[in-house]
């Protein structure tokens, strides 16, 4: 980090949404979001490099808050994300700028072809699909690049007292809901939209909560990866030099973090009940 | 700023770190060693229990140095030099986790450089044939082609050449990258409550079978990576579901000789 230059610091506040993650590595977790996608983050970050982004961290109340340590990881998490998303999408565009400057000299013997002879058809049999190698990643790469000014990332604790209240009432929402509910996002989304009405934080955790339901109903990674259907092998085809040139997926900002409204004791109490039924067995 | 995390996990016998790493979608960890190769330093942020007891002498490890407790206070019987401790250190991340890029990094480099080495480059004696061959439309009435041919036989060749100087340049520093990595290293510790709660469990050890419940729990406390660790370990020490492939052997005659 360069001390001479002057540094905006950017406040973004990150919300531990209650919530109940399903992947085998994330069973049951909470999850941290900021209220906006990656996008919004390069738009709010727009004319102001080189930047500081300070997350701050706002958690319902909980017998054992979040410690150093987590909300380290979370912080490693979040930056881990952005880097290699950046780092895709530099690594692609390599390549691809290389592919795209292939069609200039195809185009040159097009308009050769064209002026000078009677009979240049034979020249359409060049690749003008290169002149669209990885254009999806370029134009991505337009809007990302301005995060890579990012010089340092760190994480605090949340002050405004407004936005640990509102997560508050909505920890209590969600523990009223019965724990095996499968809509409970639209329960919960639902619950916001009337509250948003009166206080516009809930339409910022709501904001938060939509980053996540987008995640929930994304397709996993490898089949997002791979391209498994004719369409996307067409598709892939004609956007990268015959998959050589992947799209590049943008990340969603949640992290999954540890259920705040956990405690041992809950756990305790259910090997008690288990004992007491196999007593009785 | 690459950060490598590691985790201070009871495994009933003393302590293992456990980093928590994709095994096969590097890309993450390839951005961090770009960073390094630009100059930043690499942090090692240790998560642990408890801050407290983490800085009392007696907890350092019996092969780096003896503390005993005497009347007057403690003696310490130092084991290793403070330069055989370093060289320790570095042989631990050199044998675990940048041996594991490295390698990974290698696999990468040539994959992606598998395809583009020569890509429109045809070698030996046949390939000026080959190159020859629009040779034959453009005399034969189509000087149409003239263009496109110029194409293939200059065009194609220097921007495949230039996208392998591309990636080979790119993997260069990332591998420079991963070699300076682990060269300056600032330490961290932190404390952590979910991994304090998840050692609890093992050291508890319930039906001795703690590492299976750590198991279950590691995910809800938002530390799933450690299900990695967990799960082996399980497996290898505890109440295995794999007994249920464990048989008496066959007998290979219905009779032995010593009966």
């Amino acid at each position: 980090m360069n001390w001479r230059e002057h540094l905006e610091v950017m406040d973004i506040p990150l919300y531990i949404l209650p919530a109940r993650l399903s992947g085998w590595y994330e069973e049951g977790a909470w999850v941290a979001s900021p209220p906006c996608d990656i996008a919004e983050l390069a738009r709010k970050v727009r004319g102001k490099f080189p930047f500081v982004l300070q997350w701050a961290v706002y958690a319902p109340p909980s017998s054992l808050p979040l410690s150093e340590g987590e909300m380290e990881s979370i912080l490693c998490a979040l930056e881990r994300m952005i880097d290699e998303f950046l780092y895709s999408l530099s690594f692609y565009e390599k390549i691809a700028k290389n592919y795209r400057f292939m069609f200039s000299l195809c185009l040159v013997a097009y308009i050769i072809g064209l002026f000078s002879v009677n009979t240049w058809w034979f020249i359409w049999f060049r690749q003008p699909y290169l002149a669209l190698t990885g254009i999806d990643n370029w134009a991505r790469r337009r809007r990302f690049l301005r995060l890579a000014q990012c010089r340092l990332q760190t994480i605090t604790q949340g002050q405004d007292p407004k936005r640990h209240e509102a997560l508050s009432e909505v920890l209590d929402f969600f523990l009223t809901l019965s724990p095996g509910d499968p809509a409970y996002l639209e329960k919960i989304m639902g619950f916001l939209k009337t509250k948003e009405k009166t206080d516009s934080v809930f339409g910022e955790i709501r904001k938060a909560y939509e980053n996540l339901k987008r995640r929930e109903k994304d397709k996993s990674y490898l089949l997002k990866r791979i391209p498994h259907t004719s369409w996307t092998k067409v598709k892939r085809f004609f956007l990268g030099d015959l998959l050589l040139i992947p799209e590049v997926f943008t990340p969603f900002l949640c992290i999954p973090v540890r259920d705040l409204s956990f405690t041992l004791e809950a756990v305790e109490e259910r090997y008690a009940q288990n004992r007491a039924l196999q007593a009785l067995q | 700023m690459p950060k490598i995390e590691l985790y201070k996990l009871f495994n009933k016998s003393g302590y293992t770190l456990f980093s928590p790493r994709h095994p096969f979608f590097a890309e993450e960890r390839f951005a961090q060693y770009l960073r390094a190769f630009r100059g930043e330093e690499t942090e090692i942020i240790l998560h642990v229990e408890d801050k407290g007891k983490e800085s009392f002498l007696t907890r350092l490890p019996p092969e780096f140095l003896t503390v005993e407790e005497t009347s007057s206070g403690y003696a310490i019987t130092p084991r290793k030099s403070a330069r055989e401790v370093q060289e320790y250190l570095k042989n631990v991340f050199f044998d675990t986790l940048r041996k594991d890029d490295a390698l990974l990094l290698e696999v990468q480099r040539h994959q992606d450089l598998f395809y583009h080495y020569g890509r429109f480059r045809f070698r030996g004696f046949y390939s000026i044939l080959h190159r020859l061959f629009p040779i034959l439309f453009i005399m034969h009435g189509i000087p149409g082609f003239q263009p496109m041919a110029w194409d293939m036989i200059i065009g194609d060749p220097y921007f495949e050449d230039r996208n392998f100087l591309e990636i080979s340049r790119h993997y260069q520093q990332v591998s420079w990258g991963l070699e300076s990595a682990f060269e300056d290293v600032t330490l961290r510790v932190v404390e952590n409550h979910a991994l304090r709660l998840l050692n609890d469990v093992v050291r508890q050890d319930r039906n001795g079978e703690g590492f299976v419940q750590a198991f279950r729990l590691a995910a809800r406390l938002g530390l799933g990576f450690l299900k990695d660790f967990f799960w082996p370990a399980t497996q290898a020490t505890e109440k295995s579901e794999w007994t249920k492939f464990l048989r008496p052997p066959v007998p290979l005659a219905p009779w032995s000789d010593s009966q």
